[in-house]
């Protein structure tokens, strides 16, 4: 079954029908996290770098940012029977969208959060696709952990 | 298999950041040396058995070039392999050091990803 | 300075802090008051050009970019003992970056990064080619001294 990951939003599973799938990533970042033993897997589709741009915000909607979401997914993750140091985690996403901030884009300041909670999570990257100028769509498979990326009509694995 | 690595670099933080990104990587590293320039990188190894010596290229006392030659050249120290990790600027010198026998390099900035890449199939190849 | 080389070592820093130390970096919204204690950190290069990098940055700084390359606390004792270290290997990876994208046949030799106290800030950002950006909210200004 696909279960849709939207904008500002996390979701995990351990079913191996299932495959997460999150649409339209833009300047925002999306996490794929998979634990191979257990298989479980997560996804997060976050929108901003750091919660303390927005707190109230980051109280009602934790998963709208790098640091409150990812420590949400972990802690989802962990609840269905993840281990934390199993995990094989991806990323996709961070494009400069309609940004002309150039080297001070969005996209950029997403990948530098997540990639600095990841680091203080003792977590590196088995993969990533980001920056470019394209959205993505990004599915995950729970039966093996396997990660497509389509983009601009190609399908790629991750 | 366990290593032993060797890290010559004259930044601290960056010796700290490196050893830390491999550590987090899954390889089977025993031990980590290090030293802050190319004489105190020979002292070491003049003092344990190393499987991997990564080295930046800009130091004080002795540099990375000159520390190169100078395990490459000594058949005591010949077989360890060796990879530079440094913000060297010219691709040509980087180049003339893999020609002397250097393994692989990475450039910096690099993330710990890229120097897990490095480091990895360096130690598949190694054997005490 | 041209104006592209000085646009060349913005991008050089930003993606030296993005790449290395987890830094993100802004550009300031408005004027940037200078900082209470601040380091003029310097490295210089030579060959068919010559010139120098010059970096300035306030000292707590160094204390939150050696805490995200070490996975840290910034108030951990160690951050602070190496934040003087760690931002003179962010110097270095500033110029082998920006040396290696010029457009230039021969690439120059670099030399090893040196630091002492800034007395004034507001002059050093204001010299000819400096300019300053936000990183994680501490002022960072950096600017290339040409050598005829």
């Amino acid at each position: 079954m696909n279960i849709v990951v939207n904008v500002s939003d996390a979701r995990v599973s351990k079913d191996p029908e299932d495959t997460l799938v999150t649409y339209s990533l833009g300047s925002c970042i999306a996490v794929v996290a998979y634990d191979p033993i257990s298989r479980c897997g997560g996804l997060l589709h976050y929108q901003l770098p750091t919660s303390t741009l927005d707190a109230s915000r980051a109280q009602a909607n934790p998963c709208m940012f790098a640091d409150t979401g990812m420590k949400h997914l972990l802690q989802e993750l962990q609840n269905t029977g993840a281990n934390k140091t199993r995990l094989k985690v991806k990323l996709a996403g961070g494009a400069e969208m309609f940004d002309d901030k150039g080297v001070f884009s969005i996209g950029k300041r997403n990948h530098t959060a997540i990639r600095k909670i990841l680091w203080q999570h003792g977590l590196l990257l088995s993969s990533e696709q980001v920056g470019g100028s394209e959205p993505r769509t990004l599915y995950l498979h729970l039966a093996d952990g396997s990660t497509i990326i389509k983009s601009r009509g190609e399908t790629i694995p991750l | 298999m366990s290593h032993r690595i060797l890290i010559v670099d004259d930044s601290a933080t960056t010796r700290g950041l490196i050893k830390r990104a491999l550590q987090l990587s899954g390889l089977e590293v025993a031990e980590f040396y290090e030293a802050g320039h190319g004489k105190e990188a020979l002292e070491q190894l003049a003092l344990h058995p190393v499987d991997l010596v990564l080295a930046d290229l800009h130091m004080p006392v002795m540099n990375g070039v000159e520390l190169t030659h100078a395990i490459l050249s000594n058949p005591v120290t010949a077989h360890i392999p060796v990879a530079i990790i440094s913000a060297e600027p010219c691709t040509n010198r980087l180049l003339e050091l893999r020609r002397a026998g250097v393994k692989g390099y990475v450039r910096k900035p690099c993330t710990p990803e890229m120097l897990r890449n490095l480091v990895a199939p360096l130690l598949e190849t190694t054997h005490v | 300075m041209s104006d592209t080389y000085t646009d060349l070592l913005l991008e050089c820093l930003v993606e030296a802090l993005q790449t290395f130390a987890f830094v993100a970096a802004e550009p300031p919204q408005g004027p940037v008051p200078a900082p209470a204690a601040a380091d003029l950190y310097t490295l210089r290069f030579q060959g068919a050009d010559s010139g120098e990098l010059q970096l300035a940055a306030p000292r707590a700084f160094g204390c939150l970019m050696a805490a995200n390359m070490l996975g840290l606390e910034p108030a951990d004792a160690e951050a602070a003992e190496r934040a003087q270290d760690v931002i003179k290997e962010l110097c270095n990876i500033i110029t082998g970056l920006w040396l290696s994208r010029r457009a230039t046949v021969y690439v120059p030799e670099m030399g090893l990064p040196s630091a002492s106290a800034l007395p004034d800030w507001d002059r050093f950002a204001a010299l000819p080619g400096s300019f300053t950006i936000l990183a994680e909210g501490f002022p960072l200004a950096a600017r290339i001294e040409e050598t005829p």
